[in-house]
């Protein structure tokens, strides 16, 4: 029997404006068996999107050269002509996008949208649009979404009904092949469970082969039967997900699955990281399935990535390795932890940082009406933070989290309660430009994207040195001085200094906010997801980094993700938020151990 | 939807008031006295002093103000300089001492003339500019593209009195290819009244198009890379379709604004235009009314564009908002 999907030498490559060509798949070959759900898994960069895409023929053909052989159902999809093409996609080849909000057209119902993704391809006939709305409604319920919503608008759908609605229309017509790319990524743990859960369900029931594009190795853990790991372009490993996830052959495998911080990881231990994140496009493809390309284990200080991109592609293996630190508990979180324990039984000492009672609103009427319609983000949350211990602060998204954070960094005014730092009451700090400048001298912040929060126009030595301008009496010479030991204690050189953010790898950009951040030594560093918006490799360097300094430094940290493995291995203390509200808080292995909430049990479940 | 239409008209009246008193207030301001005007060359000081008196300027300002906002919602009775009483029904805009009419009349007549010029060039405009843009964004990079691009900046750098007068000679004068420009009504036959009028659509609409074929090109680039558009191909559209029916509603809020601001200054007069082909629109008589001293033309004018900007503002965000069910009408 012919496979459902058939990928041969598939090479695509990009011609950028100058004439440039960038290689973002470069030979790729592989089955995918009817019935079958493959993981296509790798980092940004790595060219899984493209695969999806280039199968579905959806490429711009003014600027994508597309070779070697792409066959659904036996049916040849590189070359072909549009008709032919047009043919297939949509009826037997269909695609999920990450981002359903994008994905689907905020112009027309939910309905007239499925509908239209049935009539495409029904013989013309008389009774055709009245076939396509009632397979529309019957899709809708079969993804679990009442009929009777198929009038309404993408905008007014949560996000995972909006992902819901993606997977019925890519399925209304019953193709073979379901290319889900990156489907649950943009969801919250437990919605993400729940798509996925439907996904598999669905696939079940029809027989529809998917090519799970993703970047998450739990996802694939939880519904593929195999998996192929991509890097560069290239296929680097495929076989059953079991046998990868537990003896993968390469390296490169080995320290992808072992990157990301699970439930079952020893807290604090050193997380593996990749060597070098990879280049993208040809650079790597001379490296070829070299083993030499990947080390594993290294502490993050020693290699990290510590080079601008541009100067990346020339090196290898010939940097000096390190040795593994491996899955030993630090000894320093260990005293820290005893050291917390002795502290409560001691009697409370005063926290470094506090709220108490913290309401925050957002819009509503002002006037009269005072408060009707406002949208009330915190509603009566106390939390401390004590001087030396890492505090997670973890919910789903809109739990609060952000605004309790940004409350504490003094850029956002509480609508009620107390927020102290030091003792010193900080509720002002928003509307107070003195105080918070001052509060900005001892609470520094971490932020999530590492592209939007540094300048573009600014040079690393400005970025890094604002603060020390701001509130030191340091010349020049000395805040260059300052900054060259800081980009050194973060992993980069000093030589990096006059360079500019765009001339840096994510990882690299969110190293140099933390040297921005450690400029003033701040008594508190407030990392809102600093690492959600990196590749799991580089997520592990820069978490392995933010482990190093905490103890070199004796940091104070809040710290707020959505991710409860990553908490659970970096923090002390954890808070669980939920619609404005903490829901448990405790030592993180009473938390993670014993969780009295249902909410956290549950997200604890939804966690793969 | 009902709150938000009474709260709209509610603004554009606050605007129009305001508009009518910064226009009242010019009448004063200019250094023209209305009553001899009104008078004649030949009137004496006495004769003037009645005149003035029958026009009812020697009350102060304010009262006379009031007196006009008045005939503007409940008509009122106007004398002319020989005393006669006129009686000017609502919306009454004034009575013209030059033309020796109402204002509304003044304008009544004109108006289907602009009416018609306007509603043509806005149509010319709207297929013109907005499809060469849409066109040139889909074959972008081509020769179309450039052709396209380039042929809208030719009309936007080109004068209507050049224009005008230079296809008039070409096409008319030398070749008998068109019909010479002018207004018939069309209720004599539509074949005469749009033969007539093609020419000045033609070199209104394409003067105008070029910044509306930018902006649809803009637009239309931003808008055919979004995740619906391909979705839309991925359910096996051609992408021409695809384009047509989600790119394009994409792209249109931004160009139904602009049309609505265009259509507003069109319906207001278009001078040039007028003059080129001959066409007596209320532009022209906008125009003259401003040159011949004849301030309750002014203002009448005045307000009669600003009446048509406020409105056809508002109609494009009523279509905006209907094109887009994500905007919500505050």
């Amino acid at each position: 029997m012919t496979p459902a999907l058939s990928v041969r030498d598939l090479t695509v490559s990009f011609r950028g404006r100058e004439g440039t060509e960038t290689t973002a798949v470069d030979g790729l070959s592989f089955d995918l068996e009817r019935g079958e759900v493959l993981g296509l898994v790798g980092e940004s960069g790595s060219g899984k999107s493209t695969v999806g895409l280039a199968a579905m023929g959806l490429h711009d053909p003014a600027r994508t050269r597309v070779s070697g052989s792409v066959l659904v159902g036996g049916t040849e999809v590189v070359g072909a002509p549009d008709s032919a093409v047009r043919a297939l996609r949509g009826a037997r080849i269909a695609m999920v996008f990450q981002d359903a909000l994008a994905a689907l057209s905020p112009f027309h119902t939910v309905g007239a949208q499925l509908a239209e993704a049935y009539r495409v391809h029904a013989p013309a006939g008389a009774g055709r649009r009245a076939d396509a709305k009632e397979k529309a409604l019957a899709v809708l319920e079969r993804v679990g979404i009442p009929a009777a919503r198929a009038r309404d608008y993408p905008h007014r759908f949560s996000g995972g009904m909006r992902q819901r609605v993606m997977i019925a229309m890519a399925l209304i017509n019953s193709p073979d092949v379901l290319i889900a790319d990156e489907p649950t990524t943009a969801l919250d743990a437990r919605v993400q469970r729940q798509v996925l859960d439907l996904l598999a369900e669905l696939q079940e029931e029809s027989g529809t082969a998917v090519l799970l594009v993703t970047h998450d190795v739990g996802v694939v853990a939880h519904v593929c039967d195999r998996m192929l790991v991509m890097r560069g372009g290239r296929g680097l490993e495929e076989g059953p997900t079991r046998k990868l996830l537990n003896d993968a052959a390469h390296p490169y495998t080995r320290a992808l699955t072992g990157a990301a911080p699970t439930l079952n990881t020893v807290p604090g231990t050193r997380l593996r990281t990749v060597d070098d994140p990879a280049p993208a496009g040809a650079g790597y493809g001379g490296a070829g399935h070299g083993e030499s390309a990947a080390t594993v284990g290294r502490p993050t200080a020693e290699s990290g990535g510590a080079e601008p991109t541009s100067a990346a592609a020339g090196k290898g293996a010939a940097r000096p390795g390190g040795g593994h630190a491996g899955q030993e508990v630090s000894a320093a979180t260990a005293s820290r932890s005893a050291a917390e324990s002795g502290g409560a039984g001691s009697g409370p000492a005063a926290p470094l940082a506090e709220v108490v009672d913290l309401r925050v609103e957002f819009g509503g009427r002002r006037g009269l009406r005072r408060g009707r319609g406002a949208v009330q983000a915190v509603r009566g949350v106390s939390l401390r933070i004590d001087a030396g211990e890492t505090l997670g602060l973890v919910g789903e998204s809109g739990s609060g989290k952000s605004t309790t954070a940004r409350v504490l960094a003094g850029l956002q005014r509480p609508t009620s309660g107390a927020v102290r730092f030091d003792g010193r009451d900080i509720s002002r700090a928003a509307a107070d430009t003195r105080l918070r400048r001052e509060l900005s001298r001892d609470v520094q912040l971490v932020f999530q994207d590492p592209y939007a929060s540094l300048n573009p126009r600014r040079t690393v030595e400005e970025i890094v040195t604002t603060p020390l301008r701001v509130h030191t009496a340091l010349d020049k010479g000395e805040r260059r001085a300052r900054a060259a030991g800081l980009l050194e204690q973060v992993g980069l050189q000093a030589a990096h200094l006059g360079r500019y953010p765009h001339e840096f790898s994510g990882g690299q950009r969110q190293r140099i906010g933390i040297a921005r951040a450690l400029a003033l030594r701040p008594r508190l560093i407030i990392a809102d997801e600093p690492v959600s918006a990196l590749d799991v490799s580089v997520q592990a360097q820069v978490l392995n980094l933010l482990m190093d300094l905490r103890e070199e430094l004796g940091l104070s940290l809040l710290f707020v993700s959505h991710d409860l493995a990553v908490v659970r291995h970096f923090c002390d203390r954890v808070a669980v938020m939920r619609a404005g509200t903490v829901v448990e808080s405790g030592p993180r292995d009473e938390v993670f151990g014993d969780p009295k909430a249902p909410y956290t049990r549950e997200l604890l479940a939804a966690t793969m | 939807m009902t709150g938000y239409l009474l709260r709209r008209v509610l603004q554009a009246a606050v605007v129009l008031l305001a508009i009518t008193a910064a226009a009242f207030g010019l009448f004063y301001a200019a250094p023209s006295d209305p009553a001899l005007i009104a008078c004649g060359p030949k009137c004496d000081t006495a004769q003037v002093e009645a005149v003035r008196h029958s026009m009812g300027l020697d009350q102060p300002p304010a009262a006379q103000y009031l007196d006009y906002l008045r005939g503007l919602v409940a008509g009122r009775v106007i004398s002319d300089v020989d005393g006669s009483a006129i009686d000017c029904a609502a919306p009454c805009l004034g009575y013209s001492y030059t033309l020796h009419q109402p204002v509304l009349d003044a304008i009544g007549d004109r108006f289907p003339v602009t009416l018609s010029l306007a509603g043509g060039a806005l149509v010319v405009i709207a297929a013109l500019g907005i499809g060469a843009g849409f066109t040139a964004a889909l074959r972008r990079g081509t020769a179309t593209d450039r052709l396209l691009s380039g042929f809208t900046l030719v009309g936007a750098s080109v004068q209507i009195y050049f224009l005008g007068y230079a296809l008039q000679y070409l096409l008319v004068y030398s070749t008998d290819l068109m019909p010479l420009p002018g207004y018939a009504p069309l209720a004599d036959g539509p074949g005469a009244w749009a033969a007539g009028l093609l020419l000045p659509w033609l070199v209104l609409g394409f003067v105008n198009a070029a910044v509306f074929a930018r902006l649809a090109r803009s637009q239309t680039l931003e808008t055919m890379h979004e995740g619906y558009v391909r979705t839309a191909r991925g359910k096996g559209l051609t992408a021409l379709r695809a384009h047509v029916k989600y790119t394009a509603r994409g792209a249109a809020g931004p160009l139904v604004q602009l049309l609505g601001l265009e259509a507003g200054a069109l319906f207001g007069g278009a001078f040039i235009t007028e003059t080129v082909f001959g066409l007596g629109g209320v532009g022209k008589l906008a125009v003259d009314s401003v040159v011949q001293n004849d301030l309750p033309t002014v203002v009448g004018t005045v307000l009669l564009a600003a009446f048509f900007v406020v409105v056809f503002v508002a109609l494009a965000d009523l279509v905006v908002a209907w094109l887009d069910p994500r905007v919500r009408l505050a």
